[in-house]
């Protein structure tokens, strides 16, 4: 009995060593991140490397937001993501709150055809989609950018598999009460389903906040370059200077860990739902 | 009594329904102009040979690109990138959300931590990542000089290049697999762990019988998701392999000599760098129908299993 409580032991030890490993791992990269950009141009190059600056650089990150204009960069992804969640959340519930309680022709046919196209690869429809963007005069603009994120199969999908469950007999009282058929759904169904709806905007900030592809497409100035696509930009030009362009990832990578650490429940639970229902 | 009160309100409100139904047309209309119509378009312009002439060539580009060498180093790569991916994550998040599950203090430290990476931006870490490869200064040649060993070239060298990207994008992602696995494995009861107890069951006994049949739906769910978004792999490729020494800003990724070039990064560039939109069509394709291929295998093996 002992030998064998010796051994859960050496286990459990032997999990947290390796534990400690992973999390050292993780942690590294970003470390090692803000140090850079916290260093002196001659400190960046030495060998064997320091792991703490001997002389901390902040003109660093004065340097970059004079060299490029990172302002107009978060301004704009601040501007899409402050459209774009709020829009294909409201898209998403609603069309979740008609797909779950009325009927109409071809429902089911209709359902189908937005749920199919969750698997339908982005570069598909990247080029059909910024043609018409160009004819809809919306090429580096906001709203092209924004456009893209009015329609989400998978949050269509998630937010009907929950306004299924809200009862129907909730909304029948307040009809009686006479509440408006829209009113049922501001009043009745968003309440009831706080937690998936918070969990759902979350997720499609970070998607949104991180989306790469298309503002890389649609994007030609920084009238309405996103921060990673800005972020990109600015690295590939001033590449061979590291504590310059490390800074440039913080500004892109600090501000979604502040996110993340103030939301960490919520993000935790997003995640969950994304793999509930399959 | 309850019920004729329903059906009073049914008709009473029959007309107020309709109206509110109306609501669903404007977001069908987005549908239809955002994502089906330009799927539909892009079938089309794929048997086409937009824009450099404006004619109709029936499935010339989808037979073009079996004699396209360079779009069969980009298949071959994007096939190199899933497999080498897509299991490696999943093994680590699923062993490491079994350790956590296991201990008893630090659970929640562990599991913030390990999902950092998966909130960063893929960008961001791109950038950081290209700087710890870096062959001169970056801290991974650094230490291996610290330990006397051999420093490589990593994202220069041809046959080392991939692996990079690959090893950046399983320390990226895989947290988002791992918090995935930790619901599931909270979601089986602990009698059955209990009973297996009484049974004398080991540890690997326990793995195989009680906890990794029961977590199927989930392996499914966590094997397609995880496919589909490797098959896509773009952007890691374009921050991490741009050809710095290269001038401008345009796009030089996917070397050295086409080493990382994949399906959606050749299909960016036949695009938009060179505005062949009828052969990136139909390159498009082929990636649809490849994954569409290999969910509908994978969807078929589970079922299968599920019968035995």
């Amino acid at each position: 009995m002992s030998s064998n409580k010796k051994n859960i032991n050496i286990i459990r030890i032997l999990i947290y060593i390796f534990l400690g490993i992973g999390a050292i791992a993780c942690l590294v990269p970003f470390y090692w991140m803000i140090i850079t950009s916290l260093k002196i141009p001659s400190e960046v190059i030495t060998y064997p490397p320091t792991w703490w600056p001997s002389k901390f650089a902040f003109e660093n990150y004065v340097t970059i937001f004079k060299k490029d204009n990172f302002f107009r960069y978060f301004y704009n992804s601040i501007v899409v993501a402050l459209v774009s969640v709020p829009l294909c959340l409201f898209t998403s519930s609603f069309a979740g709150f008609i797909f779950a309680k009325y009927d109409f022709r071809l429902k089911e046919f209709w359902f189908m055809l937005i749920l199919s196209t969750m698997m339908i690869p982005f570069a598909v429809i990247m080029i059909p989609l910024y043609i018409e963007m160009s004819y809809l005069n919306l090429i580096d603009k906001h709203l092209g950018i924004i456009l893209r994120w009015c329609i989400n199969p998978f949050g269509i999908f998630l937010m009907r598999q929950f306004i299924g469950g809200v009862p129907n007999s909730l909304m029948d009282s307040a009809r009686i009460d006479g509440c408006s058929e829209f009113n049922i759904f501001t009043k009745i169904i968003i309440p009831n389903i706080k937690p998936a709806i918070s969990a759902l905007g979350i997720l499609v900030f970070i998607w949104n906040w991180d989306d790469f592809l298309w503002p890389l497409l649609i994007t030609n100035t920084s009238n309405s370059r996103t921060l990673p696509v800005g972020v990109a930009m600015f690295a590939g030009e001033w590449w061979t200077v590291y504590n310059l362009t490390m800074a440039g990832a913080v500004t892109l990578v600090i501000p979604l860990i502040l996110v993340y650490l103030l939301f960490q429940r919520q993000f935790i639970q997003g995640i969950v739902l994304t793999g509930i229902k399959g | 009594m309850h019920f004729v009160k329903k059906a009073d309100i049914k008709k009473y409100s029959g007309r107020r329904k309709s109206k509110i139904v109306c609501g669903i047309i404007p977001i069908l209309l987005l549908f239809l102009i955002l994502n089906l119509g330009p799927l539909l378009a892009s079938f089309i312009i794929s048997l086409t040979n937009m824009w450099k002439g404006n004619e109709f060539v029936g499935l010339a580009n989808y037979v073009n690109f079996i004699h396209d060498d360079i779009a069969r180093i980009a298949l071959r790569n994007t096939f190199y990138y899933v497999l080498g991916t897509v299991p490696t994550n999943i093994i680590i998040a699923f062993t490491l959300a079994l350790m956590i599950e296991n201990i008893t203090r630090g659970k929640a430290f562990f599991r913030s931590v390990f999902f950092l990476p998966v909130i960063t931006s893929m960008v961001g870490v791109g950038i950081v990542w290209s700087w710890l490869y870096q062959p001169m200064f970056g801290l991974i040649n650094q230490i291996l000089r610290l330990l006397h060993l051999q420093p490589q070239m990593w994202l220069k060298s041809a046959t080392l290049a991939l692996p990079s990207v690959m090893a950046m994008a399983i320390w990226k992602n895989f947290g988002y697999n791992m918090v995935l696995f930790m619901a599931a494995l909270q979601g089986i009861s602990y009698i059955y762990y209990e009973a297996a107890k009484i049974d004398g069951v080991t540890f690997w006994q326990n793995l195989r019988y009680i906890t990794i049949p029961l977590l199927k739906p989930a392996i499914k769910l966590i094997v397609i998701t995880t496919m589909i978004a490797s098959f896509q792999v773009f952007t890691e490729i374009y921050i991490m392999t741009q050809d710095r020494s290269a001038s401008g800003t345009g796009s030089s990724a996917g070397g050295p000599a086409h080493a990382t070039i994949v399906m959606v990064l050749l299909i960016q560039k036949l695009g938009f760098a060179e505005v062949n939109i009828g052969y990136a069509s139909a390159l498009a394709f082929i990636l649809f129908l490849i994954i569409l291929g290999i969910v509908l295998i994978i969807f078929k093996l589970f079922k299968s299993e599920d019968d035995n």
